[in-house]
């Protein structure tokens, strides 16, 4: 299978190819005022209202600054429409919605197979990692979208119930 | 101030200018992405083999189309690319070059301005005015002499002894006789005596000749009156050449220094060398002299551009003004005074200054420099034997014919060499207009497109020039356009790739094409992100260029400003007012030494005060009369100027303090206080009987040359954050045009390299200051003629970011 590798800050991360739609430079984003901060805002899609997720934000707790000579990019996820038989055949699945992901930038499309990732070290205290896997000189961990979506999820509606 | 510059220079890459592996490169690139197109139409084809989904092959036809037009736009950015890396280059060496070729013809006339200066305030010496008045008046009583000599018979003289033939007395009344004529010549025609050793040998004949003259006691009388005078004038024309030698010895400057009286006779000179030469030598013809009795007063003076004058024997360039009696600036012209400057020993220095050099020290092969006259006739050259004196040069009419002020530049062949010249015409400095002179930089045109040096050395990447002030706004833009492209592309080919993951197996024969999509694509963009930095670095290299020319402009202007203090104090300290009122300490001769210090003050503004100091260290008297009293309390004894001025052995030896607080000044921070001995009778050497201490107006004069060695930008503003600072040898802070950044008193932590430096040496490179990064330039002095600096260094500083 091939992987969508990108990076947020200087790290490497990887989601499978299929659950890309398309990787875009980044657009306009409007803020959503005291919302959850790793919500960067939403955009408009081709007409539709989506949601852009700071993917920064959600995987670091500090603040780490782009390397010189980023650009940052957006990961236009697929819908469950979209889809590929082969991606349903593995089990990945997908929001019914579209969602953003904002990146630093992205690296490229690479080869390997679900097998090559290695279960995170114990001591990654991780949520939304898989596995990581070694390409040449690079560590690229792998990201649950599905993980990383839900927990956004059930942390606004925690909030929304709560107020 | 006009630039005068060809059109807008656009390089196509069949320019000859273009260098050869940048057209191969540049063949590569379009190859490459010449190669993107037949892919794209396998792209377009592959769609249709493996997809009957029309809105799937139009899609991946989209894509196909994508990747057509960027390559397109990719193919005109790249020879824009080309276009920009040569334009940059050419223009920054126009400024460069510019710049050096104005830095010339304006040091030459910084220079001349102050010999303008020189001949009138020398022109007022007494010694000058008395010795022509004295020498006019003895003319008129030669007159009265002769007419004597023609009354008065020779004795009639007997035998006295054996030996008194009668024929030895007829030869004796024979040479006698011939005496007498000679002395009658020599009173008829006057100037003659004039002559080396003429007027003393008159002397010794008239006064052998006088005892056998059969003359009254009345008549007697008149002629040892006359004789008497006689040796005054002698005495008054050795005097006259003596000050003018103090005058030579103290402004070295000058082959020679001429008076003249009315008729053009010179009467006195300072090269001693010559003397024999010149001395009783008529210049009526000459128009340096001509036109000095025709000002009108003692503010006037003649310029005699470059021409073959009988004083010299080589090209001369004479400034000359009236002398007037009783050395009175108003009063009638009695002679003329003529400086012959030593124009082929300065142009020789101006000219070298600036110019590339090769191992051996010597000017590179193809470089030359050289000065026109208004009529565009090669006055001096860094190589006479291409471009010859007195002819006129072989470049291109509209260099040779400019307006006051303007510059030009051309490519033309040079001596079978594709090359450049700058050229820039004097807009004179400050009173002195300039004679039309024009300076011209000729250079092999390689030598502005030859290959950058690396820029490893300077600490700051690529990417980071590319972002900072440094690089033009046309290149930063062309920069992102670049990346922005690659950008497109990789978008392009990852997008490509994410949709053929879509069509599963089908997909598969798509990813061959969008991987060589990609791989062209960084092929391309990363060369020509490459070109870039080369051009980033190019940039950078003659930016670094031209902040150390700056750094040496503002250390030789310096250091030739301060050249002409030490010529001044050592000619001042010989003035007889001082030493008159040193060896006879009234308060009336004080009185006149200050009013004398006043009136030299008066010329000379570039000076606070002058203060004359007695053996003790006891100020006596001070140009600044009004100071009199509170300075006349001060005592200077342990000040090192004061010290140093007294040890000085020699009049023509000087001493200087390096910039320092003085209590001399009271409301200044920093004094710069430049001295010399003065001694009994204006002797040349001996014990020293007082100080003369001249306070140079450091902190004006300074920043204002400072001022001038900013770095500018294109349009010729002064770029912001720049500075340009005077240290001491202790890297202390002695001037600065950011007195807030870079106060005056700081000591200024600097690399090493720059304090490492040698006399004359320059560096540049990159630092940083205050957590802020600075290109910088900066230079050593290596002083001038007998100034010998101070160990100071000028830097140049310009924010990156």
């Amino acid at each position: 299978m091939e992987y969508a590798t990108f990076y947020v800050g200087e790290d490497l991360f990887g989601i499978p190819i299929y659950l890309v739609q398309e990787i875009a430079r980044k657009a306009i984003v409007y803020p959503i005022p005291g919302h959850d901060s790793r919500i960067e805002g939403l955009m408009n899609l081709r007409g539709r209202t989506t949601a852009v997720i700071n993917l920064k934000r959600c995987l670091f707790k500090s603040d780490v600054t782009a390397a010189p000579g980023q650009r940052k990019k957006m990961i236009i996820l697929e819908t469950q429409d979209g889809l590929p038989q082969e991606a349903l055949d593995m089990g990945l699945n997908a929001e019914d919605e579209p969602v953003v992901l904002l990146i630093d930038d992205v690296h490229k499309i690479m080869d390997g197979e679900r097998g090559a990732f290695y279960p995170p070290p114990a001591h990654v205290n991780e949520t939304y990692i898989e596995g990581v896997m070694k390409s040449d000189e690079d560590l690229i961990s792998l990201l649950s979208i599905p993980k990383l979506i839900k927990d956004l999820v059930t942390h606004m509606e925690v909030e929304n119930h709560g107020s | 101030m006009a630039v005068n510059t060809s059109a807008t220079k656009s390089f196509s890459i069949f320019d000859p200018s273009i260098r050869f592996e940048h057209r191969e490169f540049y063949e590569k690139i379009v190859s490459e992405l010449n190669g993107i197109f037949p892919v794209c139409n396998q792209g377009e084809s592959t769609a249709v083999e493996i997809s009957a989904n029309s809105t799937e092959q139009e899609q991946i036809t989209e894509l196909m189309k994508r990747v057509e037009n960027f390559s397109g736009e990719l193919l005109d950015v790249t020879k824009k690319l080309f276009d920009q890396y040569y334009v940059a280059k050419e223009e920054l060496h126009e400024s460069i070059l510019h710049t050096t070729a104005y830095n010339k013809i304006n040091t030459l006339d910084r220079n001349l301005l102050e010999r303008t200066c020189d001949v009138r305030w020398w022109a007022l010496e007494t010694a000058f005015s008395n010795c022509i008045q004295f020498y006019e008046n003895t003319k008129k009583e030669a007159v009265n002499i002769l007419g004597l000599l023609e009354r008065i018979p020779l004795k009639e003289r007997g035998a006295a002894g054996d030996s008194d033939t009668p024929e030895a007395i007829g030869d004796e009344k024979k040479a006698l006789q011939e005496c007498l004529e000679g002395v009658k010549k020599g009173l008829g025609n006057f100037s003659i005596l004039l002559r080396e050793g003429a007027l003393e040998s008159l002397i010794s004949v008239f006064r052998e000749l006088s005892g056998q003259l059969e003359s009254s006691p009345e008549d007697a009388k008149v002629l040892v009156d006359f004789l008497r005078r006689m040796a005054q004038l002698a005495s008054k024309i050795e005097y006259a050449c003596y000050r003018l030698e103090d005058i030579n010895n103290s402004y070295t400057l000058y082959r020679d220094l001429v008076i003249a009286d009315s008729e053009g006779f010179i009467i006195a000179n300072s090269n001693s060398d010559r003397r024999s030469i010149v001395l009783g030598m008529s210049v009526k013809e000459e128009s340096w002299f001509v036109k000095a009795l025709e000002t009108k007063n003692g503010t006037e003076y003649f310029a005699q551009d470059i021409y073959k004058s009988k004083v010299e024997d080589q090209l001369s360039l004479v400034y000359s003004t009236a002398l007037r009696e009783n050395s009175d600036e108003n009063g009638n012209v009695t002679g003329a005074m003529g400086v012959f400057f030593d124009f082929q020993g300065e142009a020789k220095i101006i000219l070298e200054e600036y110019m590339p050099m090769d191992g051996d020290g010597a000017i590179s092969d193809g470089c030359y420099s050289m000065f026109t006259n208004s009529r565009g006739k090669i006055i001096a050259s860094t190589d006479e034997s291409i471009l010859e004196v007195g002819e006129s040069a072989h470049i291109p009419r509209k260099n040779r014919v400019l307006n006051d002020g303007d510059r030009m530049n051309s490519y033309l062949v040079f001596e079978g060499i594709d090359s450049a010249v700058f050229s820039s015409r004097t807009d004179g400095y400050l009173d002195y207009r300039g004679l039309g002179w024009s300076s011209h930089v000729i250079l092999p045109k390689s030598h502005i497109f030859e290959n950058d040096t690396d820029i490893d050395t300077y600490n700051i990447s690529a990417e980071e020039l590319l972002s900072s002030k440094i690089i033009p706004d046309i290149n930063k833009q062309t920069y992102h356009k670049v990346q922005d492209d690659k950008e497109s592309i990789q978008l392009i080919s990852l997008n490509g790739i994410v949709f053929a993951s879509k069509l599963g197996k089908r997909g598969g024969a798509l990813g061959p094409i969008f991987n060589q999509i990609t791989k062209s694509g960084d092929y391309v963009t990363s060369r020509m992100e490459d070109l870039l930095k080369e051009m980033a670095n190019g940039e950078l290299r003659l930016n670094l260029k031209a902040l150390e020319n700056f750094s040496k402009q503002a250390i030789d202007l310096i250091d030739r400003n301060l050249f002409e203090r030490s010529a001044d104090i050592r000619w001042w300290a010989t003035d007889e007012y001082f030493w008159k009122a040193l060896l006879d300490p009234t308060e009336e001769n004080f009185i006149r030494a200050g009013n004398r210090l006043k009136v030299i003050n008066g010329s000379y503004t570039m000076y606070r005060n002058l203060v004359l100091s007695d053996a003790n260290g006891d100020i006596r008297a001070c140009s600044r009369t009004e100071l009199k009293n509170e300075l006349s309390k001060i005592n200077v004894s342990d000040q090192a100027w004061f010290q140093m001025g007294m040890r000085t052995a020699l009049s023509n030896e000087y001493a200087v303090q390096d910039v320092a607080s003085s209590n001399l000044e009271k409301n200044k921070e920093r004094s710069l206080i430049y001295s010399g001995g003065v001694r009994k009778n204006g002797e040349r050497e001996g014990d020293t009987i007082g100080v003369l201490g001249i306070l140079f107006d450091w902190d004006t004069e300074a920043k204002k040359i400072l001022q001038t060695c900013l770095p500018q930008d294109r349009q010729g503003m002064i770029i912001e954050g720049s500075a340009a600072i005077y240290t001491n040898s202790q890297s202390e802070i002695i001037e600065t045009t950011d007195g807030e950044l870079f106060p005056v008193g700081m000591k200024l932590d600097l690399p090493n390299q720059i304090y490492d430096l040698k006399a004359g040496d320059t560096v540049s490179g990159v630092l940083e200051y205050r957590k802020k990064r600075y290109i910088f330039g900066s230079s050593r002095t290596k002083g001038y003629r007998e100034y010998e600096g101070l160990g100071w260094f000028a830097h140049v500083l310009r924010p990156i970011f």
